[in-house]
């Protein structure tokens, strides 16, 4: 929009191409994630690596592109690495914590560390919602108690992660959506 | 301004959270409860449903009935009359009851018998006062004994010399499978019936949970409170047999009422109390009587042969608490038990 | 950069607003439950057992694809062993208060301490 001298067509491939490197990080860092032997003792608690690229798509290329990276991601890893269960934990999780954050940055206009620490929370929280519902079980204060703290933990390591990688990452990566 | 919304957010996320509670509560049906005194013994039937109070009406009755056809004690009854004349024309539910029985006598290899009359007027267990036979009485009696001796045709049973017939053993069981499907009929999904401390259960309880059976301790067998163990089932019968249940003492010795046919004297075979449990009433309280009849070692292996049939619990005189794996789950104890696997 | 120091309050406020939020839930949940008393056994939502934290039993749970083995002893309750792909359910410890469970996603079992009931109480009495 505010680059008169590419052509509307490179700006739309440029950005596909984008999307494609963004969800292929995203999935790769799923992977990754799943590697990692769960030194964690709940279901639910992770670190969040791909909330690293979540993070650095809403700050870098917006909202829409968060929302929609993230959602490829969840599907394609639910389908490769995980089954049906898996698929609605992860929906549940990203897709409240990818929302929280988008709200958080877009009329708060938070720094990425505190977008990060709500959206770990809030990934954690959307798991439990759906676990709940699962298990039918409402007796779920311990996990919530462990969950929150751990979300806030994990979102504030990958928060100073993020917040770095928004900052020094070149701005020609991004052409469209500069840093604010 | 900005504060606010951020605040807001954390607002929604604390409700969402907070939010998702959702407990199943069903509607609670209609509960009807009876008592009454049938077989000898206090019985009680409770149930909840629509129409609880018919099905419990029609369990009465039923009960009554089966009471009529199959006391030793009512001369004209079924089973009385058969007794009196030697012989009889079997009506839809003795026929069914005999053919059971000597199915049972033969699994059971002669361990359940309902043969057993004679032996248990001899002891004076039909009556008021039990006592200790002449010896030479229970040896002639013995002889009378046995199921090889009557001859089942064309629905009519006809019984060898001195024979009588007592379906005490299995008469509660089944009139427990009777009422379980009369409570059926009548849309009953929950129920819980006691006859004479055989209990069946229909179902779950109303809050969807298991029934909680209290299996009665031979050392505190009036004790509401002290229990072998509780046993969480549902559609099950749950029936014990002991020697605490019936039994009198003569010269310092306990004699109590479940007999080993082939001595003519209480079955002694180590075991104190033995409870079955089982989808069928009648082959629950059969199976109590012919595996205390058994022993442990023969009784365990009769259920290895029929394990998907029913489970049990057994109390050993040496006090050893042994259940079959089949409930293994659904038992809890404060003593110390083992579980019976293959 | 258009980041100053009241943008920078705001952030810290959210932070330990959200914080403090955990917290207050972790002091919550801790005043509210008290010593367990029952361990209550569920696979995909439905009760399959109910025992007591006080009797010593070692328990094979069937879930949903897989077997867990569920040890009560003295008040507590863990699992043992588990042919769930990430055992999470062993790691998880053991648990003896109220509320507190053990989650087993991939069986979809639920071991979860509830409040102390006398255990001895019963429907009804086999005699």
């Amino acid at each position: 929009m505010n680059d008169k001298k590419r052509s509307k067509s490179e700006r739309t491939i440029r950005t596909v191409a984008l999307f494609g490197i963004m969800a292929a990080l995203a999935l790769a860092l799923s992977w990754l994630e799943a590697q990692i032997p769960p030194f964690f003792a709940l279901p639910g608690m992770k670190l969040g690596l791909t909330n690293l690229v979540v993070l650095l798509t809403l700050y870098r290329m917006g909202s829409p592109a968060a929302m929609a990276i993230n959602l490829v991601r969840i599907l394609l890893s639910s389908l490769l690495f995980g089954g049906f269960m898996a698929l609605m934990y992860s929906l549940a999780g990203g897709m409240l914590s990818t929302t929280v954050m988008i709200l958080l940055k877009r009329f708060g206009k938070f720094r990425p560390l505190t977008v990060s620490i709500a959206g770990g929370i809030s990934h954690n929280i959307g798991q439990i919602a759906v676990a709940m519902i699962v298990m039918n079980t409402a007796a779920i204060g311990w996990y919530l108690c462990v969950l929150w703290l751990s979300g806030l933990v994990t979102g504030a390591l990958i928060g100073l992660l993020g917040g770095q990688l928004i900052r020094k990452l070149p701005e020609r990566l991004f052409p469209d959506h500069p840093p604010e | 301004m900005k504060k606010i919304r951020g605040l807001m957010i954390l607002t929604a996320i604390l409700f969402l959270t907070g939010g998702c509670s959702g407990a199943i509560q069903s509607e609670d049906d209609s509960e009807a409860y009876r008592e009454l005194f049938a077989m000898d013994t206090v019985m009680s039937v409770r149930a909840w449903g629509d129409q609880a109070e018919a099905a419990v009406e029609e369990a009465a009755a039923e009960i009554h009935h089966l009471d009529t056809l199959l006391s030793v004690g009512n001369p004209s009854g079924e089973v009385g009359q058969i007794n009196r004349n030697g012989s009889g024309t079997l009506s839809e539910d003795v026929r069914l009851l005999t053919e059971r029985s000597l199915a049972l006598w033969e699994e059971t290899d002669g361990a359940f018998d309902i043969t057993v009359y004679p032996l248990m007027q001899l002891w004076g267990f039909t009556g008021d006062h039990p006592a200790v036979p002449q010896e030479d009485a229970i040896r002639e009696t013995v002889q009378l004994c046995g199921s090889d001796k009557l001859i089942f045709q064309d629905g009519i049973l006809t019984l060898g010399k001195g024979q009588g017939i007592d379906f005490g053993g299995i008469a509660k069981g089944y009139a427990g499978d009777r009422i379980m499907t009369i409570l059926q009929q009548h849309g009953v999904d929950s129920a819980v019936i006691s006859l004479g401390g055989n209990v069946q259960c229909l179902g779950r309880k109303t809050d969807g949970s298991l029934w909680r059976c209290g299996i009665t301790d031979p050392d505190h067998p009036q004790e509401s409170d002290r229990f072998l163990g509780i046993i969480q089932t549902e559609d099950r019968a749950v029936v014990t047999s002991g020697g605490y249940e019936r039994f009198f003492q003569e010269d310092g010795k306990t004699y109590h009422h479940i007999m080993n046919i082939r001595t003519g004297y209480p079955a002694e075979t180590g075991l104190r109390s033995v409870t079955i449990i089982s989808s069928e009433g009648l082959l629950a309280d059969g199976l109590s009587t012919a595996c205390f009849v058994m022993g442990e070692t023969d009784a365990v292996a009769f259920w290895r042969q029929h394990r998907s049939a029913f489970d049990m619990i057994l109390l050993t005189e040496d006090d050893r608490l042994l259940v079959t794996a089949g409930i293994g789950n659904d038992f809890s104890s404060e003593r110390p038990f083992t579980v019976i696997s293959d | 950069m258009m980041k100053n120091k009241k943008s920078l309050r705001r952030d810290i406020v959210l932070i330990l607003c959200l914080l403090t939020a955990g917290l207050l839930i972790c002091l919550t949940v801790w005043l509210f439950s008290g010593k367990g008393g029952t361990v209550v056994v569920r696979v995909g939502g439905t009760v399959v057992g109910e025992y007591s934290l006080y009797e010593t039993r070692t328990l094979t749970l069937q879930g949903t694809g897989g077997t867990n083995l569920l040890r009560i002893q003295n008040g507590q309750a863990w699992i043992e062993d588990a042919d769930c792909p990430d055992g999470l359910c062993i790691r998880t410890g053991k648990i003896s208060r109220q509320g507190q469970s053990i989650i087993c996603l991939p069986h979809q079992l639920v071991v979860e301490v509830q409040g102390v009931t006398s255990g001895n109480e019963i429907d009804i009495n086999v005699k």
